[in-house]
């Protein structure tokens, strides 16, 4: 995967107010570093 | 453990990601409120965003093993790493088989870096991490 496709560029992920936020939304500013967690704790 | 230990290396670098005009933040599969007491466990000072469903993990190519390939003998070399780093597993909250990963994107959707985890104590080395971040930051 050179680049991430629209279609999951648009998949949503929720902040802890539980507002949904596109995925695409998380780079569109600036570059950034996703680490995805396993799981909390 | 070994989501904590990762979270909180990475999360150390966060000055050095920013300087580098990239942003840090962190995507677990629990609830808000689960996010939400992590980040306060680990007085985290970045974004952090969850997905229940688990749905950007799969369409990522992040692994969700079954139990019995979950158990390797390099995850049990890692727990060994991991407690020696004095990182105790608390209350698993979220999927506890679904693996991670760690991407850099451009702010044009390219992928800089992409890791994922073969298991649960795989992780990319932070240093590796923070120079995809160096070079994307500053090609932007």
């Amino acid at each position: 995967m050179n680049r991430i496709p629209d279609e999951l560029a648009a998949l949503t992920v929720v902040d802890m107010e539980g507002k949904p936020v596109r995925l695409g939304a998380l780079w569109a500013d600036r570059p950034v570093v996703l680490v995805f967690l396993r799981h909390f704790g | 453990m070994f989501c904590r230990e990762q979270a909180v290396q990475v999360h150390r670098e966060r000055e050095r990601i920013r300087r580098a005009g990239a942003e840090l933040a962190f995507v677990g599969n629990g609830t808000p409120a689960f996010a939400r007491a992590f980040a306060e466990d680990y007085r985290l000072e970045v974004p952090l965003y969850v997905d229940p469903s688990r749905r950007t993990y799969q369409a990522l190519g992040m692994a969700r093993p079954r139990l019995l390939s979950f158990l390797s003998p390099r995850l049990v070399a890692a727990a060994a790493r991991a407690l020696r780093g004095g990182f105790v597993q608390g209350k698993t909250r979220g999927d506890a088989l679904q693996l991670g990963g760690v991407l850099v994107v451009a702010r044009d959707g390219r992928v800089a870096f992409r890791y994922l985890s073969r298991d649960a104590g795989d992780h990319p080395p932070v240093a590796d991490v923070v120079a995809a971040a160096e070079q994307v930051g500053k090609a932007a």
